[in-house]
């Protein structure tokens, strides 16, 4: 036989804290504590994927308390950070031999911003370094020398031209257009009417002279395009010449500051070679043209310009640590950079200067929290992060470009190696998810860090929330916490857990509880914030979710849901369900019936009938009959059919936690013993009669509480908890108190027995050595009922051949 | 500015759309602007083009098109009007900017004949170094010299490449010329954002010193602020050298003076790198 069922003592309904070994008046006195509790194997997890070294080892850190966990994950990363070296600086720079394809340059930290000055000033000194080498006069000497050189060659050819004319009495006339050789007489061109005079043969022999040098002429002037290229090419040496001069100080003074950069020498070679060939265009302003022209020749100097700027795309300071981002709004762009365009003449253009990093650029060297959701949910984003962990590298396109949609020309900047871990902050869902349907994601994230635990509630664990505390008050600027206050405020997370040997990881609602006390505290008076806050603010948080509770209560208050909580009944007893809105959960009495007759011993679950019953409520049910079958007349069928009923209950149900309770009132209804309505019952049972442990346990014994208190509590109500839930116990302090003054019962059970003995008031009884129970007992009238419905249903079948038991079945 | 001691009122440039003339223009313009003086731009259709492109088979080689190409009368004359309308533009739009009051005349005959004649209006002749011309490069154009050897008006010649600008440079060897070249000198510096430099050329230093004085009587307030160098029994060749050497913006030397003969005017235009005005 079980031990005899006794309330459970009220100490043992709530478990205080006590806070003895921590010394403090107040939080003010407690240094603060800015961390996460119990998360002991998340965080060695994410320093071992920081420690790591090797392609994937990036983290997924999953857990129920977001932004807690994305501070904690911050600052693990931020401390590691700081011990590390800064990240280099990326620049993009012109690509002298193809525009479009922008290099890069990685420069240790804050050295970037440095060239990118450097290199301002140099081009700002360029322009006035060139024009004073163009204006020079030995260049104007040198220039002049060539442009007479080239004009001599032609003048000489004319006046050889006109020389040869001149001996055969003809001369060269210059024409708007042209050159016409018109014969001279007395020094002047001969006219017309003149030429008429003369003889056939005079005139025969001017023509052939005038064709012969016309032709001499043509020649010469078919050269003229060759000498001007030829001055042209010359005249490009010689600016070449200056420009280099004038450039060599200018790029020298550059190239000495970077003396063991190679990347930037290179370039700097490269700048310069790009000087000298447009030297030329950059100091010439197009003349006296036009506006049109001479702004086009003041864009193109721009452009020029332009080139030798260097694009910073990171950078830091040198002493800074390794960089830590953390980018909220993860979409394709601010992941992985983009090229900007700008309007010019109605065209759109770009150039390396309009390339912009992302965020994957600035945590490069470092660090980069991510919320998954966010990402997942941008589009292409997620792919392109994928592609930039696997290939380790950083390729700004477009998603135009990157799906291949896109075959403008544009950009293609030269891809930044990439070396960064990526920490994903997300549900444990979302991890899930993506382990189950992305192939790629478990190698690109092989570190999860689950911050999914529950701290115990030790001691030491005890002090460190009291720190915790201490830390939340100060950082929100509320007034400090007496040791009552964050006492409760500790119960309180227990609570939340449901769970009296454990705490809450989420600071959130404590945080909000504390604000709240702190300004129930300040409406108070002075002083500390106390218990009484505390308590007033758990009330008020509870007061205002508590509608839908409130209004279901006064439903079975004025009748309209029946619920007794005196008397006994046959085949009915209160069970206890849990129901949960977005910031309350509470329990709810709920009727249940139980109706038996001669059958064919099936259980008959009303609620899975009518699809309203879950799987785990139909497998409750189902094990119902596996322990009537094995306690009762074992060697007889089981000749019952029963039915169970969740009364005025109009919603679905799961669970089995209400399996204890039908069994009660399946055994009342078939022994036709009343059950006490004034007990609710709560507990799953197996097969062998043993009452299990079940969820929200705290909010059950309250919705119980809650209906007796508003009728008035007689002393003898009371509720049937599993034995395994005592230590989840932490109740609200009114039933604390009821149990404390007897008016209120919270008994544990551990068998179905010690249950039916309590509601029934009778012995369970156990079988004697010849296996029958004793006279009186509830087992004995249980298994009488079975034998005699048994012996019906027997004698029923053996009456000749007459018709079968009335089947009910389904 | 009011007239000044030179009594320059009437400034005649001869235009022809080349790159010389444009500079004559430009010059025109700005003297014509200093000096309050009304400018005349003459185009003269050359009659020897008209009368070559006339002859029967006359063929007209093009510069960039270099097949023979027959022009007629007609043809010429269109390229001819088009040619005085666009030097015509040209004119007006500088002297609006400069504020001038100018006319354009446009006459047809020997081009050194027409422009001499014409300047027997005016009180100074522009004049690019060379026109069209071309053998002209190497040697002052014919009109230049046309204008050298038989004008009688002060000749602005404008070299390749060179602008009026200052400071003014005036050369004085005591003859009457020299102390008109003085007088337009100053009217020309009378801007007073640079000095006038003078240089006195004589054969000895008594002379010179003579001429110095001479000539800082005759620039009278002016001389105040001038500069006074002396060129004493040099060649006249080592002149325009030294303006060069001294940054001149316009040298103004007397006609008859050193330096100046035909055959090395185009040799000092060079070397001075900067308009030469021929004062008679």
């Amino acid at each position: 036989m079980p031990d005899e069922p006794r309330p459970v003592p009220a100490d043992q309904l709530y478990r205080s804290t006590d806070l003895s070994a921590v010394p403090f008046d107040t939080t003010d006195d407690l240094e603060a504590f800015d961390g996460l509790l119990g998360q002991e194997r998340a965080e060695e997890a994410l320093e071992l994927g920081l420690g790591v070294e090797g392609d994937g080892y990036n983290i997924f850190a999953h857990g129920p308390n977001a932004g807690d966990k994305a501070l904690q994950v911050r600052r693990i990363l931020t401390a590691r950070a700081a011990a590390r070296p800064p990240a280099f600086d990326w620049c993009y720079v012109n690509n002298f031999d193809d525009e479009n394809k922008p290099l890069h340059l990685r420069l240790p930290a804050g050295r970037g911003a440095r060239l990118r000055q450097d290199l301002d000033a140099f081009a700002g000194e360029l322009q006035s370094a060139l024009a004073a080498a163009f204006e020079s006069e030995e260049y104007q000497a040198r220039r002049q020398a060539l442009e007479q050189q080239s004009e001599s060659e032609q003048q000489e050819g004319l006046e050889a031209v006109q020389e040869r004319a001149q001996q055969r009495a003809l001369r060269l006339v210059r024409t708007p257009m042209g050159f016409i050789f018109a014969p001279v007489k007395d020094g002047d061109v001969v006219a017309p009417q003149e030429l008429e005079k003369l003889s056939d043969d005079e005139q025969q022999r001017i023509q052939k002279a005038v064709e012969e040098l016309q032709e001499e002429l043509q020649l010469l002037l078919r050269q003229d395009p060759g000498r001007q290229r030829q001055l042209a090419q010359r005249v490009r040496e010689l600016d070449r010449e200056f420009a280099e001069l004038a450039v060599r100080d200018l790029i020298g003074d550059v190239k000495r500051r970077y003396p063991d950069e190679d990347v930037v020498l290179a370039h700097l070679d490269a700048v310069q070679v790009d000087v000298t060939d447009n030297a030329r265009t950059l100091v010439e302003s197009g003349g006296r043209a036009g506006g049109q022209i001479q702004a086009m020749a003041q864009q193109q100097r721009e452009h020029i310009l332009e080139r030798y700027q260097v694009n910073v795309l990171v950078s830091s300071e040198e002493g800074d640590g390794a960089p830590v981002v953390y980018e909220d709004n993860p979409n394709y762009q601010n992941l992985i950079g983009r090229v900007e365009y700008r309007s010019q003449f109605g065209a759109l253009t770009t150039s390396f200067g309009l390339i912009r990093g992302g965020a994957l650029h600035r945590a490069n060297g470092g660090y980069l929290v991510l919320d998954a959701r966010k990402v997942l949910m941008q589009p292409y984003a997620w792919e392109a992060l994928k592609r930039a962990l696997s290939s380790r590298k950083l390729v700004i396109e477009s998603p135009g470009q990157a799906l291949g949609l896109i075959s403008t020309s544009s950009l293609e900047p030269e891809p930044i190696p990439l070396d960064l871990k990526v920490v994903l902050l997300g549900e444990r869902q979302v991890y899930a998810l993506l382990e189950a349907l992305d192939p790629e994601f478990p190698e690109l994230f092989k570190v999860q860090a689950d911050f999914g635990a529950t701290p115990e509630r030790t001691p030491e664990q005890q002090a460190l929330y009291a720190r915790l505390v201490a830390h939340l008050a100060q950082r929100q600027q509320l007034r400090p916490l007496d040791r009552g206050a964050v006492a409760r405020v500790l119960e309180h997370s227990a609570r939340l857990v449901g769970d009296s040997r454990k705490l809450s990881s989420q600071t959130r609602p404590i945080a909000d509880l504390l604000r709240e006390a702190d300004h129930l505290g300040r409406a108070r008076g002075d002083g500390p914030t106390t218990a009484d806050d505390v308590q007033g603010a758990i009330r008020a948080r509870t007061h205002r979710a508590d509608r839908i509770r409130d209004e279901l209560l006064e439903q079975v208050l004025r009748g309209t849901v029946r619920i007794a909580t005196q008397g006994s009944r046959i085949g009915q007893i209160n069970g206890l369900a849990v129901l949960q809105t977005a910031e309350l959960a509470f329990g709810r009495p709920s009727r249940i019936t139980a109706r038996t007759r001669l059958g064919d011993g099936r259980i008959l679950d009303v609620e899975r009938e009518v699809e309203l019953g879950g799987p785990l409520h139909s497998k409750g049910v189902m094990i119902l009959s596996g322990y009537l079958k094995a306690h009762y007349a074992p060697e007889t069928p089981l000749s019952l059919s029963a039915s169970l009923v969740f009364e005025q209950s109009y919603g679905a149900i799961d669970g089995d936690s209400a399996s204890s309770a039908e069994l009660y009132a399946l055994l009342s209804a078939i022994a036709e013993l009343p059950l006490r309505q004034d007990l609710a019952v709560t507990g799953s049972v197996n097969q062998l009669g043993e009452v299990q442990a079940i969820g929200g346990v705290n909010e059950k014994i309250e919705g119980f509480f809650d209906l007796c208190a508003a009728r008035g509590l007689t002393g003898e109500q009371g509720v049937l908890i599993p034995g395994t839930n005592l230590q989840h116990l932490m109740l609200d302090e009114r039933v604390v108190s009821a149990c404390r003054d007897g008016r209120f019962h919270v008994w544990a059970v551990d068998t179905v027995d010690q249950g039916m003995e309590l509601l029934t008031g009778l012995p369970m009884g156990r079988r004697d050595e010849s296996g029958a129970y004793p006279d009186g007992s509830v087992n004995a009238r249980v298994e009488a009922r079975l034998r005699h419905l048994a012996d019906i249903r027997r004698s029923l079948r053996s009456n000749a051949n007459g018709p079968g038991v009335e089947e009910d079945g389904p | 500015m009011t007239p000044g001691a030179s009594g320059i009122r009437r400034i005649l440039v001869a235009l022809d759309a080349s790159a010389d003339s444009a500079a004559a223009l430009e010059a025109a313009v700005a003297l014509a602007a200093r000096l309050e003086a009304e400018l005349t731009g003459l185009f003269v259709e050359d009659i020897e083009v008209v009368h070559a492109a006339g002859l029967p088979f006359a063929r007209e080689i093009r510069v960039f098109q270099h097949t023979p190409h027959s022009l007629d009368a007609a043809e010429l004359e269109a390229q001819l009007r088009a040619r005085a309308r666009a030097i015509e533009r040209t004119l007006a739009r500088s002297a609006a900017e400069a504020d001038v009051p100018f006319r354009f005349r446009r006459v047809r005959g020997r081009v050194d004949a027409e422009v001499l004649a014409a300047t027997g209006e005016v009180d100074l002749v522009v004049l690019g170094r060379a026109g069209h011309s071309p053998l002209a490069r190497r040697r002052l154009g014919s009109t230049a010299r046309a204008m050298l050897a038989r004008g009688s008006r002060p000749v602005l010649l404008l070299g390749r490449r060179t602008r009026l600008r200052e400071p003014v440079f005036a050369v004085f060897d005591g003859s009457q010329a020299g102390a008109r070249a003085l007088a337009v000198a100053t009217d020309l510096a009378r801007s007073g954002k640079e000095p006038l430099h003078v240089i006195v050329a004589a054969d000895d230093d008594e002379r010179a010193r003579d001429l110095e004085r001479t000539a800082r009587r005759a620039l009278g307030p002016q001389a105040q602020g001038a500069v006074v160098d002396r060129l004493v029994g040099a060649d006249g060749a080592r002149l325009p050298e030294m303006a060069w050497e001294a940054g001149a913006g316009v040298l103004v030397v007397p006609a008859a003076g050193p330096a100046v003969a035909d055959e090395t005017l185009l040799d000092a235009l060079d070397a001075a790198g900067c308009p030469l005005l021929l004062v008679r």
